[in-house]
């Protein structure tokens, strides 16, 4: 009873939000209710019979959580989960006014939740995880976090809060510092195929750690290859195979994370085959290299969210393209990381926009790419770029931050944000 | 001849973009007709006696870790060279340890941390950048050839007057007439887009 009014005044703030900004703003009503009901969401999650799962780490985290749901789902779960953008304490609160009864309780088995990796140190402090899974430490957002280090740190302290089980990436040096302060028994570990991770041009974009390797734990979770049509992973000595939501490694590394996720949760239960149908069944992330049709032609939109991202999408873009734009928003808050990313990929751009249009313009004349045109207004970049004639030879593609995602999404009008946004 | 624009490990100090820099120097030269190479000194190796410019960027605390021993012993070769026609530059974490090892002036005693677009001004010239830091060391300082900077990342890439002047003086030390042409294609688009960058960043250095 306790929670009701401030669960009405919540879903109240939704609904005008909703009616300003259709397909957005997900964060005012949990800032709303977190300010006026502190509590709730310690209430609310300490609720779940089978506990908490939290998923962490630089980079994949909305992927690997949402791998990690459809599996947990597939074996008959009923699971409370988190859309990405809500995956800080405020992010939480929205999630429960959405989900919750008007008491502020939510029926189900588990809540699988991907943490923001600067407020998981944080919010596990008050509701301990029974599992963690911690995926990467990348040089990102360093006007927030400064240096890896101190991201490192704080996912030492979620690790440690970790009740039953640590899931950890044996595939980047940060995370085996962190075993090694942790000095957990219940870690298992997943990983790729060494020989995967060579054949790649930058690897996997961790911050480097300047120390001495540690040996490279035994995974019992392994994607053993991939490429377009199949990915085959040995799962505690069970091989399986399945189709990736999208291309690129860093989809291979959040599957084999969200296959020892669920391994671990599930125990005995766990079905490898299930999963692996479960897997091959996921529609395409939003703008992670799926093709999308608007205007009648086919677009390929590509999220960049930090240096290693936009490092890896150029790394794997095909060279065929025709009609390139590049739109850099205000989530990018300190832009100098865009001189980080090796760009000679790009063999010219034909439009630049986002609010940080003019920074990557720069970055772009420095390293005498060429640019057609700069527009700083995004929506008539998009106007623009959308009424060219349709290509000829080659492809139609939009590069752009997650401030330009969600702009450009709500202007071409996806505004259902179950189907874009995670 | 060719100018060598050196730079102490280039593979640890990149953490904003700071080598950006350098390929910002580089193409200006290039642009100006002026032949230059950018020269990586990794752990164990010494600093070409020609260098024009020696820079030391921005890194993140393991980086640190790892080549903080190999600065202190590039330390006397460095005031050699400076004291002579090289040019210095060091940038953020670069920048406080060249005060701390008395390769530059001032203090980098901590305090408080600031993390903002910053406009700071220098020999009567506004300069533009990013500003992530939790020391007192000047935003940014110059004394004839020796140029130190809290502001990470691409500075000269925003200043570009800066830059030419520098430049100017770099080349001037090395013996080359350096005459930076306006009309150049290249310089004149980068021109157009530093007023953009400018107009935005100034209005975020205000918040």
């Amino acid at each position: 009873m306790l929670y009701i009014p401030a669960i009405l005044i919540g879903r109240l703030v939704r609904t005008l939000v909703r009616i300003v900004r259709p397909g957005g703003g997900s964060a005012l009503p949990g800032l709303v209710v977190s300010k006026i009901a502190p509590g709730l969401l310690a209430r609310t999650l300490s609720k779940f019979p089978d506990g908490l799962v939290v998923i962490t780490g630089s980079a994949g985290k909305s992927t690997t959580t949402k791998m990690v749901v459809a599996i947990a789902r597939a074996h008959g779960k009923t699971v409370f989960t988190n859309p990405s953008t809500a995956n800080i304490a405020q992010g939480f609160f929205s999630s429960i006014i959405e989900q919750s009864t008007i008491t502020g309780r939510i029926s189900g088995d588990v809540a699988i939740l991907e943490m923001d990796e600067g407020h998981a140190a944080e919010i596990t402090r008050r509701i301990k995880p029974r599992q963690v899974t911690i995926l990467n430490v990348l040089d990102d957002q360093l006007d927030r976090f400064v240096d890896p280090a101190l991201v490192r740190e704080k996912l030492t302290d979620v690790a440690k809060r970790a009740t039953d089980a640590l899931v950890l990436n044996a595939d980047d040096q940060n995370v085996l510092q962190i075993n090694k302060e942790v000095a957990a028994r219940g870690t298992s570990w997943f990983g790729l195929a060494p020989q995967i991770i060579a054949g790649t041009e930058h690897g996997l974009g961790n911050a480097p750690t300047y120390l001495a390797d540690l040996p490279r734990p035994n995974t019992q979770t392994e994607v053993l290859s991939f490429n377009e049509d199949e990915t085959v992973a040995l799962v505690a000595d069970q091989k399986i195979k399945f189709d990736l939501p999208n291309r690129g490694i860093h989809f291979a590394l959040d599957a084999a994370a969200a296959l020892e996720s669920t391994r671990r949760y599930l125990g005995d239960s766990f079905d490898a085959q299930l999963a692996a149908n479960t897997l091959t069944e996921l529609p395409p992330v939003f703008a992670r290299g799926e093709i999308t049709q608007v205007n009648g032609v086919d677009v390929e939109f590509i999220l960049v969210q930090n240096p290693m991202s936009f490092q890896l999408n150029l790394d794997n873009l095909p060279s065929d393209q025709e009609q390139l734009m590049v739109a850099i928003g205000r989530d990018v808050h300190d832009p100098s990381w865009l001189w980080t990313v090796d760009l000679k990929n790009l063999k010219k751009v034909d439009l630049v926009s986002g609010f940080n249009f003019a920074e990557m313009a720069l970055r772009l004349a420095y390293d005498e790419i060429p640019i057609g045109v700069i527009e700083p207004d995004l929506e008539v970049a998009l106007d623009n770029f959308f009424a060219q004639p349709a290509p000829t030879w080659g492809r139609r593609t939009v590069i752009f931050s997650a401030d330009a995602m969600r702009r450009t999404r709500r202007y071409l009008g996806f505004t259902d944000p179950e189907a874009v946004g995670r | 001849m060719s100018i060598k624009l050196v730079s102490l490990f280039p593979n640890h100090l990149d953490l904003n973009g700071d080598q950006a820099n350098l390929l910002v120097l580089a193409k200006r030269l290039k642009w100006a007709g002026v032949a230059a190479e950018i020269v990586a000194v990794e752990k164990g190796k010494s600093i070409p006696e020609d260098a024009a410019l020696i820079f030391l960027g921005h890194g993140s605390m393991a980086a640190w870790a790892d080549v903080e021993s190999e600065l202190n012993r590039l330390v006397g070769d460095i005031k050699r060279l400076t004291a002579d026609s090289t040019a210095f530059m060091a940038v953020a974490t670069g920048h406080e340890r060249a005060i701390k090892l008395g390769l530059l002036g001032g203090t980098a005693k901590a305090k408080a941390r600031i993390s903002k677009f910053e406009i700071a001004v220098i020999e009567g010239q506004e300069i533009l950048g990013y500003l992530n830091s939790a020391t007192d060391a000047p935003v940014i300082q110059k004394l004839g050839l020796l140029l130190g900077t809290q502001l990470h990342g691409p500075v000269f890439a925003k200043n570009p007057v800066l830059a030419d002047s520098y430049l100017a003086e770099i080349a001037k030390a090395q013996g080359v007439d350096l005459a930076i042409d306006a009309l150049n294609t290249n310089a004149s688009l980068v021109a157009g887009i530093v007023d953009q960058v400018w107009e935005l960043e100034r209005e975020l250095a205000s918040e």
